[in-house]
């Protein structure tokens, strides 16, 4: 029983894969459920039962990908999910794992410089991420916004669309993530405190996953629907 | 060391029944199974890569097998494994086998998998290598390494891509963490600053 469905309680969803917790938070749903239903809760904040279902499923099975059934929903919805997702990421975890990294710094005190080098290499990876976020929120975002409302496009706009290359914005910024997962679990010398770190490694471990899943929803989703669009005018 | 390649199992099969069953058992090996219900459901599940397992009930393999080759073609393996209603025996699954004898058949089917794959495990990296990752991690680009080992840039290339193949590590900040880490380079010879 891996595919939710709207019958579910949230409840329910939450015992089987407590991971979604963020996720029903970026839906404004927040902890204290009650015996409320998909269906109810959705009806209650007012969102579509099908893209809600649609994103906790693929987050919850990494496999699950009904492209076919995603054509239909909104673009404003898919829009906001991810600006939701932006704002957990930047005003949260990026954050949280910063001072996880501090915090475990402190309690090394063997082989502190490698440490200080990977926290180096995660302070990168942050700054060009929150860059990569500003972007996508000031200039990218708007653009498709514009084009699903007025199917009537000019030339300039049609294309700077074009000019925005958006397949693999991501891949280069996901294989830095995953660099720093592989070296925590594999090549690090073992520390004082093991506790700190493993603490640390599961905090990667889960924001790891949480973009994978936010760049198959940016980059098949969201993007071939402007793909879509920009045939579309051209027809 | 190499990545592990994912295997998939499908459980394709007409019968809830038989599908909740199937589910629990191959659950046991540790494995969480996609359940297929008709045709319209491989469509929910468009990406699968490394191996991939259908155990697939026999009165459905004839008619689905090659719609599902096709379906799945740039995994790098898809087998066919039988559900049958009398017994058979061999690797064909029977709807009287215990669960043991399932979670067997079913880990022979997994472990062939990797038949003729041998050199998967954890593999040292070659000392040219490692004249490579030290050149990398000094911030060298791929012309100035070929330069400096007197070998080709396409070489030099391929070196690069056998090294982070075999760390599991791409990127050029992440190679000279695991240089510093072995000890292949000293903290004090790299320029910090472009640990980006």
């Amino acid at each position: 029983m891996s595919i939710f469905n709207s019958q579910h309680k949230i409840v329910e969803i939450i015992e089987h894969d407590c991971d979604l917790l963020p996720v029903l938070h970026r839906f404004g749903i927040k902890l204290g459920f009650g015996d409320i239903s998909v269906a109810k809760a959705c009806e209650q904040y007012n969102i579509d039962p099908d893209f809600f279902l649609a994103i906790i499923n693929v987050y919850h099975s990494e496999n699950y990908f009904p492209e076919h059934k995603f054509s239909n929903f909104k673009i404003a919805d898919i829009i906001n999910y991810l600006i939701a997702t932006h704002g957990y990421y930047k005003n949260y975890i990026l954050p949280e794992i910063e001072k996880r990294f501090n915090a475990i710094i402190a309690q090394n005190s063997n082989h502190n410089e490698i440490l200080q080098l990977l926290e180096k290499m995660f302070v990168a990876f942050k700054n060009e991420y929150n860059k990569h976020i500003e972007n996508e929120e000031k200039k990218i975002f708007p653009l498709i916004l514009d084009l699903s409302e007025n199917k009537v496009m000019s030339d300039t706009i049609k294309k700077k669309v074009s000019d925005l290359h958006l397949n693999n914005t991501h891949s280069q910024l996901d294989d830095k993530i995953i660099d720093i997962k592989n070296i925590l679990i594999k090549y690090l010398p073992p520390f004082d405190d093991a506790n700190s770190c493993n603490t640390f490694a599961i905090s990667i471990f889960r924001f790891e996953k949480d973009l994978k899943d936010h760049a198959r929803i940016e980059e098949r989703i969201l993007y071939p629907r402007v793909k879509g669009f920009l045939n579309q005018s051209i027809d | 060391m190499m990545e592990q390649k994912t295997v998939n199992i499908l459980l394709f099969n007409r019968s809830e029944t038989i599908l909740k069953g199937l589910y629990s058992i191959v659950n046991e090996i540790g494995i969480e199974p996609i359940i297929i219900r008709t045709t319209d459901d491989f469509f929910d599940y468009p990406h699968l890569l490394g191996y991939i397992l259908v155990i697939i009930s026999e009165d459905l393999l004839e008619a689905n097998q090659a719609f599902i080759e096709k379906h799945y073609e740039s995994a790098e393996t898809i087998k066919f494994q039988s559900f049958s209603y009398t017994n058979k025996g061999d690797d064909i699954i029977c709807i009287e086998d215990n669960s043991t004898l399932i979670q067997n058949k079913i880990q022979q089917s997994i472990s062939s998998f990797s038949d003729g794959n041998i050199g998967k495990q954890a593999q040292d990296l070659t000392p040219r290598e490692i004249d490579v990752l030290k050149l990398v991690a000094l911030g060298y680009t791929n012309k100035e390494i070929a330069n400096s080992l007197f070998i080709s840039t396409h070489t030099a290339i391929s070196h690069r891509k056998n090294i982070s193949e075999k760390l599991g590590i791409k990127t050029i900040s992440g190679l000279t963490m695991y240089a510093v880490i072995k000890q292949i380079i000293e903290i004090k010879d790299i320029n910090t600053d472009n640990l980006k």
